[in-house]
This record gives structure tokens, sequence and C-alpha cells, in this order.
């Protein structure tokens, strides 16, 4: 009872105060100045003790760390891991709830891009120091375990994180380094068939395949996430297809003009592997980069 | 000025070569092969029986073409006999809700994940179609009450349902993820770049249509005599309830289909009649053969538009619906304030 009416004193001070202009007063705390991957400048309570993150990539690298004990509130998508599953849900990717995370009474709320910016100044407005972590690539991937780790005091744990990111990725990165230019698999990956979508040079995912050695055909398109041409697929005829939108390998050898191409003809067709893995740009990220290169380079076989 | 029978011949004669020679043309450009390659590849397939990734392109995109002129024909015959049907210059194949109801079809499989595919045709064409159906048949069942059935009634039962219906498709949109809100969103739009069109997919639905084509051809007479209003034409021994009903049924199968095959592509069966009206006149049989033509030449040069601004000047994809939007809406509102309507 005395929580809600806490909660309910904090929404009329948010309302009075915020709509006023000046965020409320909160205790004085020591603080750490980050600056997130929208360039913005946060004064981040050092230590924060309870925190809502509204971002799966967030949720992992927080666990990861060791600082899973301080997450409150997270959205319907934190799925790994397991225990966050069990938290309290303040909403979806691009849906927030803000009354639940003011009933939450975070110290600290981490959310992600894309279509989060109206959450974040929401939340900023509600007086809740916001941190926004969008990775661009794998290094940007280690700066924020890095950052999470810092934030939450938790060094150590994201120092053994990072020494398990790197190890992974060094491997990746040698063997890699062995297979000549002429040699590279060239690979489309599909993120949906209607419409039929591919990633480009500029996101994530695109990063990940050429750690893993690939050369994305879909490298020059003109969005991160873009359509394309089902025959301009067929013209540049990839050595590997990765499917993350739901088709199936004998969906793509039906397709009228496909059978031709060299993925088909040979079956390297893949799907039905743990699509998180590639476009979340948290911990496991270093695992989706060892996932393509044996789809790439290995002997990976379709579940 | 009356329109003289040589001017109705010569009309017709145009639009069919403008949309052949869109057809040739749309055939022979595109993101994968140019022209030249295009032309090589018939011959190769042709003279040496190559099969390679270039002839595949060529099936492709054959397949794609075919599928714009079926899906052109079908909605500007469509918008033609429920010009006539209803009585209204607004109408078109998706004013009595078939769209909105293929869409809720359409976004449901989508949402539900349901891939799996019959005999080539995806959950989403097979929920489309009934869900296109379904909403229409409402609509006519609300409509025809216990009475006989009034046009104005069944254009507000149709109205509604409509709207019924796109409050579903949002629903289940604002429930979906986000990738899915996505599909259902260009779903709607109305597309014919889907990877996973069939001989099978388009085969059918041209049956379907050229069926209904030829079904709106032997009756174009009544469709004269109807737009007399229901009074006129039951006196000039029309049986108009039954002649009612079976083009109703008629343009709701049609629309249906292509609805499942390309989404609802808007604006081509309500322009390409008016556009087509002034050039042959009211009479229906003209006007058919006309609008068939004209929505055909539409959707292909349109689609070949699409895929040329994507291919060769790597700009974003557009989905052809938004470009007989563009296109149509304009043309509408400027045969509109020349009082030509």
């Amino acid at each position: 009872m005395m929580k809600t009416v806490k909660t309910f004193a904090l929404i009329c001070a948010v309302f009075i105060f915020g709509c006023a202009g000046s965020p409320p007063e909160r205790a004085a705390v020591e603080t750490v100045t980050v600056t997130d991957d929208l360039g913005r400048v946060v004064d981040v309570p050092e230590h924060p003790g309870r925190i809502v993150s509204t971002s799966p990539e967030a949720t992992e690298m927080l666990f990861a760390v060791g600082a899973g004990g301080n997450v409150v509130g997270v959205t319907t998508w934190c799925n790994y891991p397991p225990e966050a599953r069990e938290l309290p849900k303040v909403g979806d990717f691009s849906n927030v709830d803000m009354e639940k995370v003011a009933a939450l009474e975070p110290d600290l709320v981490i959310a992600t891009g894309h279509e989060q910016g109206r959450v974040v100044e929401n939340l900023e407005r509600l007086g809740f120091p916001v941190v926004v972590f969008l990775a661009p690539d794998v290094n940007g991937v280690r700066e924020n375990i890095g950052a999470v780790g810092e934030i939450t005091g938790h060094e150590e744990g994201a120092a053994e994180t990072l020494a398990d990111f790197d190890g992974r990725l060094a491997v990746v990165d040698a063997a890699v380094a062995e297979i000549a230019d002429n040699d590279r698999v060239s690979v489309f990956i599909e993120i949906s068939t209607e419409p039929l979508m591919t990633v480009s040079g500029g996101s994530f995912v695109a990063d990940m395949i050429k750690r893993a050695g690939g050369v994305n055909i879909g490298e020059g398109l003109p969005r991160a996430y873009s359509r394309i041409d089902p025959e301009e697929v067929v013209r540049r005829n990839p050595d590997v297809i990765v499917l993350a939108s739901g088709a199936t390998p004998d969906d793509v050898s039906a397709r009228v003009g496909w059978s031709g191409i060299t993925a088909v003809r040979v079956g390297r067709v893949y799907a039905g592997f743990d699509e998180d893995l590639l476009f979340r740009a948290g911990p496991r990220a270093a695992e989706g980069v060892e996932l393509l290169y044996e789809m790439f380079y290995g002997d990976y076989e379709n579940p | 000025m009356a329109i003289t029978k040589t001017r109705k011949i010569a009309a017709i004669i145009l639009a069919c070569a403008a949309a052949l020679s869109a057809v040739v043309a749309s055939t022979l450009v595109g993101p994968g092969l140019s022209p030249g390659e295009t032309a090589g590849a018939v011959v190769g397939r042709l003279f040496d029986g190559e099969v390679g990734l270039p002839w595949g392109i060529v099936l492709f995109r054959v397949l794609r073409v075919a599928a714009a002129v079926v899906v052109g024909v079908a909605l500007a015959s469509v918008g033609c006999s429920l010009q006539a049907l209803l009585r209204n210059p607004l109408a078109d194949p998706y004013i009595l809700g078939i769209s909105s109801g293929a869409g809720f079809g359409a976004a449901l499989a989508t949402v539900f994940g349901l891939g799996t595919s019959v005999l080539g045709l995806s959950a989403v064409n097979v929920m489309a179609f009934a869900g296109g159906l379904i909403a229409i048949s409402l609509a006519f069942v609300v409509a025809r009450g216990t009475g006989i059935l009034s046009v104005h009634a069944l254009l507000l039962s149709g109205v509604m349902v409509g709207a019924f219906f796109t409050s579903l498709v949002i629903l289940v949109m604002s429930l979906a993820p986000a990738r899915d809100q996505h599909s259902v969103f260009l779903w709607l739009m109305g597309d014919l770049g889907s990877p996973d069109i069939s001989f099978f997919k388009v085969g059918g639905t041209a049956i379907l249509v050229a069926a209904g084509l030829i079904f709106f051809f032997l009756t174009s007479r009544a469709l004269d005599v109807m737009t007399l209003g229901d009074e006129a034409a039951y006196h000039l021994g029309l049986s108009v309830e039954r002649m009612k009903v079976a083009h109703l049924v008629a343009a709701s199968l049609v629309t249906a289909a292509v609805v499942a095959l390309a989404g609802p592509i808007g604006f081509v069966g309500l322009v390409v009649p008016h556009a087509m009206r002034r050039v042959v006149g009211p009479g229906h049989g003209a006007l058919l053969a006309a609008s068939a033509a004209g929505g055909a030449f539409l959707l292909v040069a349109g689609d070949t538009l699409v895929r040329v601004t994507s291919g060769y000047f790597n700009l974003p994809v557009v989905p052809v619906g938004v470009f007989t939007a563009f296109i149509g809406a304009p043309y509408f509102l400027a045969i509109m304030r020349r009082k030509a309507l």
C-alpha cells in the first residue's frame, strides 16, 4: 500500500514538476558520466540498485556481468538468460508503459535505439537517467559490456565476459585470416520474405558477416535493413543463404529462378538456428560470429 | 460529340498495343539482367537449351509481368462492373470491404506465423482470399436484410464492414512484433515483388480472372441497362436482382483472388474505368475491353518503374501500390475538376 502511495506521489510530482520543466529532486548520490551510443552524455548514479532494461541486449549484458540481481524490470522480448523471463515486464520493443517503469522506481533505465526514441524522451522527462546502448558493430558490443560493468560496479564480471567474447572472436579472426580473398563465400541473409529483405553495410548483422569471413551480397543497398528485388538475389548468386525470415530451405528451392543459385544447388541454405545470436548486439554476439563462421566454412548442418 | 464505333475500336486497339509494349519492355528490363542479357538468355534457352541463372531470372520476371497483367485486368474490369452496379463513381473493387477482410486474413496468417504452404499457396494467400470473401458476404447479408438488395444499403454495409475489418487489422498489428507489423504494413500497400510467386498461383488466378472477364463481357448489355436504375432496368425486362447477385459474386471472387496474390493495389480499379469511359464512352462492352487493357498497361508499367528505380539507381524498393495511388489520386481529382466524371 505504502508503495502504491509513493508511486502515486511520484507520478503527481512528475506531472507537476515534470511539466514545469524541472525534474524531481533526487537524493544526492555519486554519479558516473556516460556517453551512450546516441552520443548523449548522461549522469548515471554509481552502482544503481534498481535497473529497468527495455532492451534484450542490455538485459543479456547486465546478467552476463553479474548485475542480474539489480534488474527489476524488462520487456517481453527479454528471453535470455532464462531468469530474465521471470522479471516484471514494462512493455515490448516499441511500446513501453511509462507507469509501469515509474512504479518500479528505477535508479537507471537502459534502452535501445531503433524505435525507442520517444520512450527515451518520455523517461527522461519523468526524471529517470536513461542510457541508450545500440552498438553499431561487434566492437561496439565490447565497449558496451565494459560500460555496463563500470556503471554497475561489476568490472570484474565485465572483464570475464569480455575475455570469453574476445577469445571466441580471436579464434574466428585467426581462421578467417587464413582464407584468401578469392575463397571468401558470398552470403545472402534473408531477414523477411514478404517483403524480401536483407541487411546492408551499416547494420550490426553485416558486421558479424564480415567478421565471420563472408561477403554480404546486400552490402551496397540503400538502407541498413533493405528490401531487395528477388531477381537481384539470383543475379548475385550467393554461395550461402542464411534464413532468418521463417522461410525453410525447401521454400527457397521452390522459388522460381532460385534453383540455379549456388547455395541452393549445393544445399548450403541454413535455417532453424537461434536467430537472437545474430540480431542482438549483446554478449552472445561472439557466439553469433562463430555460428556464421561454421555456416560459411565449417560443417554446419541444419537442425 | 458521339463516339463513333471506329473511334472505339481504334481506342481499344491502341490500349491493347500499349499494354503489349509495356509487357515486352517490362520483360526486358530489371535489376537482374539487362535487356541484352535477357534476350541472350532467351536465345540461349531456345537454341542451346541453356537453363542457367539468367534463364531463371527470365522465368521469374515473366511470371511477375504475368501477375501484373492478371491483377491489372482484374481490378480494372471489376471496377467497371461495380461502378455500373452501384451507380457510384467512387466504386472500386475494394469499396465493399474485400480489401479490409483480406487484410485481416493476411495479418492473422502473418502474425500467427502460418508459413506452411499447400500447392504453392501460402497461408497468407489462402487467408487473404477467405477473409475478403467473408467480409463481402457479411456486407451482402446485412444489406439484403429481409427485402430486396438496395444499392445504397450495400454501399453502406460494405463501407462499414470494411471499417470494422480495418480496425481488426490494426488490432492484430498493435499486438504483433515489429517485424510482423512491417510485413503486414507493406502487404497492405499492394506489391508484386514476392519471391514466392509461382506458376500455380499466377495461373490459377489468371483462370479465375479470365472466367470473370468473360462473364462481364457476356452481361455487358445488362450493365448498360442497370446504370439506368433498378426500376428502369426491371421494366426493360432484366431480372435485376439475379444480375446484381451474379455480378457481385463474380466481382468478389476475382477481387479476392488478385488481392490474395498481390495485396490491395489501389486506384487501378477506380481510375482506369473513368479514364477509359472518357475515350470509349459509357457502353460496357467497349469500356470493359479498354479498361482491361488499360489496367494491364498501368500495372505493368508501374511495376517496371518500381523494379528499374530500385535496380538501376539503387533506391529503396517501393511497393507498386504506392505508385498507382501516386498517379491515380491526382488523375481522379483532375478529371473531377473538369467535371468529366
